[in-house]
């Protein structure tokens, strides 16, 4: 079934005893983004994932991939979804080839060519010999995800998949999800507490806080919504503050060491810089202070310091 | 489904410790013939009231009678402790591994993933089960030669004196009770299974069982538990004992056996309920 919405979740909601883990959650994923989900540690990100793939039964709502609900048709749902779930384990007493035949079995029955070609991808192929136990953390990272592609997916969901890496690591399976966006046309539901990640591989986000989501959209649609701050650098400091605050259109002001962080409410930086200057004030630096998704993240779940 | 059968029989059998099972069944028979070897046999057969009222002349210990010994002992906690130390870790062990959730979010159905690691858990109590008769025969055969099969009653604490059966007939009724006797260890691996398929821990899998029948066996000496002895699974245990008796009480051997073939489904069909029902959070 060809659907453009490949991921659905409606009212998804886990109450553990009495804690409400995932509350309420909607979510929609287009055929072809790279959709971010976006939250703090225990946000509930990891909750959703496990009850989008059918690990965990909801307590309310439902889940639906590539047009399947997730509850009633686990088989079809699943047939052409790829997975990783926190970290990827594996048979450690077996190879990383042996491995991946049996997740290929489970699969569908991916044949050794596909095994091959997805070790090739995800640059384990000189290593597809080498019993799991031998590998390091990134190595398992890109076994989990070449077992996710195996069944040549058109849904990959990856939780968190650089947790706990180096930076190079990082780096490998950041190229690699791209990688696959692009050329192998994979539609991939990212999960992770990293903004800087998200901004850098996502086409939309969800941001969740305590499993509800707070904010969705692309992301320069959400960077848009944030407060105007700007972060200035005056000469003398003293009566700056002071000064400033009876502007026009400056909504705030905060003292941050040498700098002033202005939260603006309709008045410009051109206009403002002027004002400051006639004010007899000497202008050092001034830039955009909010202009990351991390900001912006902070600040709506409540972890930035105006919060 | 056969395919799903053989990936747990792949994944379990290239374990190296799924064979420590093996090793612990060949010890024991070592053990076993090393102490007929060294013991006087007659002494010890008068010890358990058997030469009471006969007179024993050179040894009934050959390949049959340490196959049949093996059995006695064991059967109580070894032979449940080996079964129960694989049942137990075949959903629990993946759960804590977390390759349990590698597998159920690929397109399979828990039902299919349960059975056939169910069917792995009869393989192996199978194989145990068969490599404890087949090393102490080997042994036995080896260290003491084969002949006709002596079954001391109160050996086996069973309500006979002495049983004397030829070598062809001996050789039947092992195998008959051999098979008795697995059939009670499916028993206790279906329990431990389905604790297995319950839990993240495969140490509790493998220990609440275990702990279950010592307490069942302690109960049932009190003359107060009398009642509910009959009902208890563990109390049919011992079913296998009846093929070494003169005349076979075929009617109690099937009611026991059925008895325990009901437990195991109703353990079986316990845990397909929960495992199928639970939040893999591991």
């Amino acid at each position: 079934m060809q659907t453009d919405t490949v991921l659905r979740a409606k009212g998804l909601t886990k109450v553990f005893k009495r804690r409400r883990a995932v509350d309420g959650l909607d979510l929609e994923v287009s055929r072809g983004e790279v959709f971010g989900f976006l939250g703090p540690n225990g946000a509930g990100k990891t909750t959703t994932i496990r009850m989008l793939l059918g690990l965990i039964r909801p307590s309310s709502g439902a889940a639906e991939l590539l047009g399947h609900n997730v509850a009633t048709h686990h088989k079809e749902a699943l047939q052409k979804v790829g997975a990783v779930v926190e970290t990827p384990c594996f048979y450690k007493h077996l190879s990383g080839r042996e491995n991946l035949e049996i997740f290929a079995r489970l699969s569908g029955g991916a044949g050794h060519q596909r095994i091959e070609e997805v070790l090739e991808l995800v640059g384990l192929g000189g290593r597809a010999g080498d019993k799991v136990r031998t590998y390091s953390h990134g190595m398992r990272q890109r076994l989990g995800i070449a077992q996710a592609l195996l069944p040549a997916p058109e849904l990959v969901i990856l939780d968190e998949p650089t947790d706990g890496l180096d930076p190079r690591g990082m780096k490998e399976i950041r190229d690699l999800v791209a990688r696959l966006a692009r050329t192998e046309e994979i539609t991939i539901f990212l999960s992770s507490h990293l903004l800087h990640e998200v901004e850098q591989l996502c086409d939309r986000v969800a941001i969740v806080d305590h499993g509800k989501t707070v904010a969705a959209g692309k992301v320069e649609e959400l960077l848009k919504q944030s407060p105007n701050v700007v972060r200035l650098r005056l000469e003398p400091q003293g009566d700056a503050g002071k000064f400033l605050r009876k502007i026009p259109g400056v909504a705030a002001v905060e003292e941050d060491g040498k700098f002033l962080r202005l939260r603006l409410a309709g008045a410009e930086v051109p206009g403002l810089v002027a004002e400051c200057v006639t004010g007899g004030f000497s202008v050092f630096e001034v830039g955009p202070e909010r202009d990351t998704l991390e900001e912006y993240f902070l600040d709506i779940t409540g972890g930035g310091k105006g919060a | 489904m056969l395919e799903d059968y053989r990936l747990e029989f792949v994944k379990t059998f290239r374990r190296p410790r799924t064979y420590l099972g093996f090793v612990a069944v060949g010890l024991i028979s070592v053990l076993i013939v090393i102490a007929f070897r060294y013991m006087d046999v007659a002494t010890f057969l008068r010890h358990t009231g058997v030469s009471t009222f006969f007179t024993m002349v050179g040894s009934p210990v050959n390949a049959l009678f340490v196959a049949m010994s093996v059995l006695g002992g064991p059967m109580e906690l070894f032979i449940p402790a080996i079964v129960v130390l694989v049942a137990g870790d075949l959903l629990a062990g993946e759960a804590a591994e977390g390759t349990l959730k590698m597998v159920l979010v690929r397109p399979v159905q828990r039902t299919r993933v349960y059975l056939a690691k169910f069917a792995l858990a009869g393989t192996y109590t199978v194989l145990i089960m068969a490599a404890l008769g087949l090393i102490s025969f080997l042994l036995g055969a080896v260290v003491f030669g084969i002949g006709d099969l002596l079954v001391p009653g109160p050996f086996l604490l069973i309500n006979q004196w002495l049983n004397l059966f030829p070598m062809g007939e001996g050789l039947m009724r092992l195998a008959g009770a051999y098979a008795l006797a697995t059939w009670a260890m499916f028993t206790m691996a279906a329990l431990a299974f389905a604790i297995s398929g319950g839990i993240d821990n495969s140490n509790g899998a493998m220990i609440t069982p275990l702990v279950l029948i010592l307490i069942l066996k302690i109960m049932v000496l009190f003359p107060t538990f009398d009642g509910i002895r009959p009902y208890l699974f563990t109390s049919h245990f011992d079913l296998w004992k009846s093929l070494f008796m003169a005349e076979v009480p075929w009617r109690e051997v099937w009611r026991s056996a059925g008895y325990l073939g009901l437990h195991t489904v109703l353990f079986l069909a316990t845990g397909l309920l929960i495992f199928n029902r639970r939040d893999i959070l591991s």
